[in-house]
């Protein structure tokens, strides 16, 4: 045990005295930062209008049918949708073909002839991807041409507000493993990136730490210094703590930013409310995930690595652990996009250890699952990873005094047989 | 301390590497496992250091079975290695604490191998700045860092000048009368001579001679003479053709002629032959054989065997 602790510590250490672990750490932490409070400076100017026309130009011409003239028109435009910032629309009283001039040389944004109410054609130059302002404009049309059609009929005003005003209520009542995949979308997806990314990025750096420790020939000594299990228990917790306390300080600071300019996160930006405001529940069960996860892949990525003798062969020994785990990224990634996180696929992958921390994490918050059934996986992740440990430092123990080519996985096998004492 | 080996046999797959393979040492000498390369000495070593078992066989330390955690052992392994892109200091605490020291106790006797060896103003260095030398000190510090009582030292003076040689002599015999053990393997059999009292001969996972230094030369000793003359041809022949029930391994060397017993106290007979040969002769004188002779009868007998076997 003093000797798992003494390596522990000096894999931590080493891990958080290097300058592109510090660097990087550092750098991530600030962006972060930087991004998290970008909305304050957005939403100020947001907030004085949500139709966002302001300082925009807008030409309108009414037919002579409609019964109101372009000034009119414009001015009933103004009042509900320029929210009093000037002139947004303009009457005009051009011709079509010099409006279109007039567009394409930028003296207007837009150009709207209208043919009556509810009718109008728009004259525009790149539509943006983006774009609002032919369905917010139709929606105001439609709602005055309908509150003038009643009015006509003889409604009072009240009545006219009062129907144009209706809204239907919904009471959501959910089973108890239901879900809003709507609103879990967003930190689910979020949360899956970070759990591929963390056990791919920590995962490597186990793996390169033990074949650095191989091809400096620094194992014969270890090895003689210390039992095999603690030098490779010792270097996966280390290398996870230091990957946790990374964790933590970027996931710290995007909370502490979140939280500080918490008041600026409205309209659009209020989905990333939903990432700030996990469950409890949710937040330890990914948390069991990353630690399992990055254990798993850990122990197999260290047990590969102490194949090689050189750090240039490393890639090939580890590329079959870091495809597999691609394809479970993806099989999970498509479960998410399509919404069925329930099917057979998905179910068996969220009770193979190898593959259960990302699928199981998917049901969890997107689909139906009971406690048990988490429960279970939780087990099975925690057994898996105990005999991916253990067989990962008995392939340790033989592979770290091999040298010359990888062996395969037969002459592995029998190697381990020759060896049992771990 | 009595240390020994006791019929270790070890095979990796078909091929077996140590067959009953015996010698025992004890506190305050140091002992020279020889071979050439292939004999089967690190493999040895890394038995005796645990790193994995002997298929049969025994490893002692006074009498009872070695329990290798329950042993400082300090280590310098002949593929040397350390971490290069680490901090030296750093490393040899690292090293210390693995084998069971606390932080301040395997700092402070880093520093004091490091002073021993002249090493200290590297301490805060990277191990990969270093010369060669340099690097293979470090190594000894690290084998020393837990001043443990039972040393192996696997060709320590490979890559070292003059200066360093005769500084490693010195921390070497230190260890020695200090009362540790040293197992000392290596080709330069003039540093074996020096340090070792005793040797076991590696050949092919055997041993093939074993026992003290002095006696193994005294026992090759009395049956080595050389014939001194300026004829070396004519003598060859002449012990060649007249002499062959007494003598055998009759070759020219720089001075004479080199020739070996048959039989013990039959130099009688060679000299009064010798002297009535009317050979041209200087004198006849006792040959005393090196380590290095040794050594190289004991390793190179089954080689023209072994030539064949590989084509």
């Amino acid at each position: 045990m003093k000797q798992f602790f003494a390596v522990f510590e000096y894999e931590m250490g080493t891990y958080l005295k290097k300058r592109p672990f510090q660097i990087v750490t550092l750098l991530l932490m600030v962006l972060i930062a930087v991004g998290l409070t970008l909305p304050r400076f957005f939403a100020s100017s947001e907030e004085s209008s949500s139709t966002g026309l302001e300082g925009q130009f807008i030409a309108v011409v009414a037919s002579d049918k409609m019964g109101v003239t372009s000034e009119q028109l414009s001015a009933m435009l103004n009042q509900s949708l320029g929210a009093g910032e000037g002139e947004i629309f303009q009457p005009y009283s051009g011709t079509r073909e010099k409006l279109m001039q007039d567009v394409e040389e930028g003296n207007y944004n837009d150009g709207l002839l209208f043919d009556s109410f509810l009718q109008y054609t728009r004259i525009t130059g790149t539509v943006s991807l983006y774009d609002q302002f032919s369905a917010v404009l139709q929606e105001v049309l439609l709602q005055n041409y309908r509150a003038q059609a009643m009015a006509e009929s003889g409604m009072s005003q009240e009545q006219v507000q009062q129907i144009l005003s209706a809204q239907v209520q919904e009471t959501l009542e959910q089973t108890e493993s239901g879900k809003n995949q709507a609103n879990s979308y967003l930190f689910t997806y979020l949360l899956i990136m970070l759990l591929y990314m963390a056990i791919i990025f920590y995962g490597q750096m186990v793996a390169s730490s033990v074949a650095t420790e191989k091809s400096s020939r620094a194992m014969e000594l270890l090895i003689t210094s210390a039992r095999p299990s603690s030098l490779m228990f010792g270097k996966v917790f280390g290398a996870g703590c230091a990957g946790l306390l990374q964790f933590v300080l970027i996931l710290g600071t995007a909370y502490g930013a979140y939280q500080i300019n918490e008041p600026y996160y409205t309209g659009a930006m209020s989905v990333m409310k939903s990432l700030f405001n996990l469950p409890v529940e949710t937040l330890l069960f990914a948390l069991v995930c990353f630690v399992m996860g990055f254990f798993i892949y850990a122990f197999m990525f260290a047990a590969l690595a102490s194949l090689v003798s050189r750090l240039e062969d490393l890639s090939n020994v580890i590329t079959p652990a870091t495809m597999l785990f691609v394809v479970v990224f993806f099989i999970v990634i498509v479960a998410l996009n399509t919404g069925e996180v329930d099917t057979p696929l998905m179910i068996a992958c969220s009770y193979i250890p190898l593959t259960s921390p990302m699928a199981m994490f998917v049901r969890f918050t997107m689909g139906e699952v009971a406690v048990w059934e988490v429960a279970v996986s939780v087990v099975l992740m925690a057994a898996g990873a105990a005999a991916l440990g253990y067989l990962g430092a008995a392939i340790y123990r033989v592979g770290v005094l091999m040298y010359g080519k990888p062996p395969k996985l037969s002459g592995l096998f029998a190697m381990l047989k020759n060896q049992q004492k771990i | 301390m009595q240390f020994a080996v006791e019929n270790l046999h070890k095979s990796f797959g078909e091929k077996q590497v140590l067959k009953d393979v015996s010698f025992s040492t004890e506190s305050g000498k140091a002992f020279g496992l020889l071979g050439r390369n292939g004999a089967g000495k690190t493999t040895t070593i890394r038995i005796i250091m645990d790193v994995f078992p002997a298929d049969s066989g025994k490893v002692l330390l006074d009498g009872k079975p070695m329990i290798r955690e329950k042993v400082n052992v300090g280590y310098l392994p002949e593929e040397r290695g350390l971490y290069p892109k680490v901090n030296i200091l750093e490393q040899l605490i690292y090293l210390g604490r693995l084998r069971g020291m606390t932080a301040h106790d395997a700092k402070e006797n880093s520093m004091k191998w490091l002073r021993r060896l002249s090493m200290e103003e590297y301490a805060n260095k990277k191990l990969d700045t270093l010369s060669k030398g340099n690097q293979q000190k470090i190594q000894l510090t690290a084998a020393l860092v837990s001043d443990p009582d039972f040393v192996i030292l696997d060709e320590p003076f490979s890559g070292l000048d003059p200066v360093n040689a005769m500084l490693l002599k010195d921390v070497v015999r230190e260890l020695i009368d200090s009362g540790k053990i040293v197992l000392f393997s290596s080709h330069q059999m003039n540093y074996v001579e020096e340090f070792c009292d005793s040797i076991a001969i590696l050949h092919h996972g055997e041993i093939v001679v074993s026992g003290s230094i002095r006696e193994l030369r005294r026992a090759k000793g009395r049956s080595c003479w050389m014939i001194q003359t300026g004829e070396a041809e004519k003598a060859v022949r002449f012990c060649k053709e007249t002499l062959s029930h007494l003598v055998k391994n009759v070759h020219a060397v720089k001075e004479g002629v080199a020739v070996e017993l048959l039989h013990e106290g039959g130099e009688y007979e060679l000299l009064s032959a010798v002297a009535s040969s009317g050979l041209p002769m200087d004198g006849v004188q006792l040959m005393t054989p090196t380590l290095n002779d040794i050594f190289v009868e004991a390793t190179t007998g089954d080689d023209e065997a072994e030539g064949s076997e590989s084509k």
